[in-house]
């Protein structure tokens, strides 16, 4: 038997709750697909499959292989605009031994502190609402037309002492967590965390003596607290929230990486980043004053330290091996017609500037200009714009502004490079496959990996010098 | 800058502009404490907020320097009849303790009276 969890997507709860994928939304002080995991677990399945979309590489990063929860994790992805069933129905050989299968933001709540399943009698569950299933439980074959819909012999889920909650909307949301932080939180909890008085505090948590902590409540991982603080009761804290001093947190839900300032009060709110909702309106507020409440940002990566570490002194070394080739022959090319081509692009941190492409000349200077080529002297104003910090030595393909600021908007994360797999390809671009490298590279990136980019750069221009020349002599 | 008199000219009902950000800020400090110190006979102040539709933080600092110097010379300002978003202003920063906040500017007046 397999799961499918479809984590794609942006549900309509993910948007108001700002940037998070709906799986790592935080239920309680983990993450929801924590729950999931678990689940699956419990019923004995191993196979888990991540259907991914949005906030992909943040998932990919939380969930790993799925080793820490004795699950065997596997990815895949699927466009936004392609609807979750297809997946299910392009192979539907594969869920011949039973699905789980997980479609729209969900909670497995248990009405009971039932932990194993294995046992189960009832072959088929499914859950629905107005919209359609939300998730799916079959032990038998799953054919591909009823894939993603429930069947006339699916049973309730509350025959396994599960409710499926659908999370559409804040209000519910809240509601959810309340329950949890009233109690309901130790039919989930786990080894590690503390659930006496009605505290489940995770790890890494910072708490100076002078806070005041107000059974129940939650906190998840790597929290800090500042001094004289007031949380509780009835607090649900995720990971990576920062309290600062004196402020009041009272019936509320505080999302991952938020920071609440010093002196500040919410009650009976959920606080998402800079964004305050109220779960009995919906109505929701951003707070544009970043010392009162504001995202904490995700921050530099290690990987991101280690490639400015070892790409900046590489640029500025390439920079000063061409630059004397370099003023050698550009003006004898630039005579000849030849000239840097300035296309406007997305630089680093968001800034935009103009970024020089190599135009060769027409006719004249074909040695010259092959020279040029041979000794990657085109790329030299890339590399000094890569020592300059506009760029990264290796990277994305820079994309035009405004051209593809939709794609943009669309990578989670931007590293315009100097060099790029556009530049190490040999035929002409199919369609697509910019967009295709973009969200590769956004998603899979090393130094290693950029390393290699910069010798296989080197590389053909190398072997295309040799061919070019056997060419001429042939 | 909208001011509505009441009480023999001893009551004054400020309407602030819908935006109190810092960019426009400056300019509202200046006019309003000008015209604080212009008006001997004011001694208490409504601010009706009913059309300020945003409020940051320094417009809130605003109104704290604003309700010293209104309280400085004895009398007392209320705030009418706040929007929701700048409502949560008030409740995320306390300053619902420091301002009497009431629905409508009747009630803010009979409040005075």
């Amino acid at each position: 038997m397999k799961a499918v969890i479809h984590c794609g997507g942006r549900p309509a709860l993910a948007t108001m709750l700002g940037e998070d994928a709906w799986p790592l939304l935080p239920v309680g002080n983990r993450p929801l697909l924590e729950y999931w995991f678990e689940l699956c677990a419990g019923l004995g399945i191993q196979e888990v499959r991540l259907v991914l979309g949005n906030g992909a590489e943040f998932i990919e990063a939380y969930a790993g292989n799925g080793e820490r929860w004795g699950l065997r994790l596997s990815y895949s992805f699927l466009k936004d605009e392609y609807h979750p069933d297809c997946f299910l129905q392009r192979d539907p050989e594969q869920w011949r031994d039973g699905l789980l299968y997980v479609r729209r933001p969900s909670f497995p709540r248990r009405l009971d502190d039932r932990q194993a399943w294995k046992d189960f009698a009832t072959p088929a569950h499914a859950a629905s609402d107005a919209n359609g299933l939300i998730c799916r439980f079959r032990a038998g074959p799953v054919s591909a037309a009823d894939a993603g819909r429930a069947a006339a012999d699916d049973r309730p889920f509350e025959e396994l002492g599960l409710s499926i909650v659908p999370l559409d909307d804040v209000a519910t949301y809240y509601d959810l967590n309340m329950k949890l932080v009233a109690g309901e939180i130790t039919r989930y909890i786990q080894p590690g965390y503390l659930a006496r008085d009605g505290s489940c505090i995770g790890y890494n948590v910072v708490l100076p003596p002078s806070a005041q902590l107000l059974p129940p409540l939650l906190i998840g991982n790597d929290s800090r607290i500042g001094p004289l603080a007031a949380v509780g009761p009835c607090v649900v804290l995720g990971s990576h929230v920062v309290a600062d001093r004196q402020c009041t947190l009272d019936h509320c839900v505080v999302l991952d990486g938020t920071y609440i300032g010093a002196g500040v009060e919410v009650r009976g709110k959920i606080a998402a980043g800079a964004r305050l909702l109220d779960p009995q309106t919906g109505a929701q507020v951003d707070i544009v004053d970043p010392w009162l409440m504001a995202r904490l940002g995700r921050g530099a990566q290690v990987s991101d330290l280690g490639r400015a570490l070892a790409e900046w002194p590489l640029a500025v070394l390439l920079v000063l091996v061409q630059a004397l080739p370099f003023l050698l022959l550009y003006p004898l090319l630039r005579a000849c017609g030849g000239h840097f081509h300035h296309r406007p692009v997305h630089g680093r941190r968001g800034r935009r500037f103009d970024f020089p492409e190599w135009q060769p000349p027409a006719a004249a200077g074909g040695g010259m200009n092959f020279l040029f080529l041979l000794l990657g002297l085109d790329c030299l104003p890339r590399f000094l714009m890569a020592a300059i910090g506009r760029v990264w030595l290796c990277g994305h393909s820079p994309l035009s502004a405004p051209g593809e600021n939709k794609l943009l908007t669309e990578l989670v994360h931007y590293h315009p490079g100097a060099l790029s797999e556009a530049d190490v390809r040999s035929a002409t671009p199919q369609s697509g496959l910019r967009e295709i490298e973009a969200r590769y590279y956004a998603r899979i990136h090393s130094i290693a990996g950029d390393m290699g980019l910069l010798l296989r750069f080197f590389g053909r221009r190398m072997i295309g010098a040799v061919t070019s020349a056997e060419d001429l002599h042939g | 800058m909208q001011v509505e008199f009441r009480n023999e000219e001893r009551l004054a009902i400020i309407q602030p502009p819908p935006t109190l950000n810092a960019a426009v800020i400056d300019q509202i400090r200046e006019d309003w404490f000008f015209w604080l110190q212009n008006t001997k006979a004011v001694r208490n102040v409504i601010l009706d907020m009913r059309q300020v539709a945003f409020m940051d933080s320094s417009g809130l600092g605003l109104l704290v320097a604003f309700l010293r110097r209104v309280v400085t010379r004895g009398g007392d300002l209320k705030i009418v009849g706040l929007q929701p978003g700048v409502r949560v202003v008030f409740e995320i920063t306390r300053a619902y303790k420091i301002f009497e906040i009431f629905d409508t500017v009747d009630e803010a007046a009979q409040s005075i009276s």
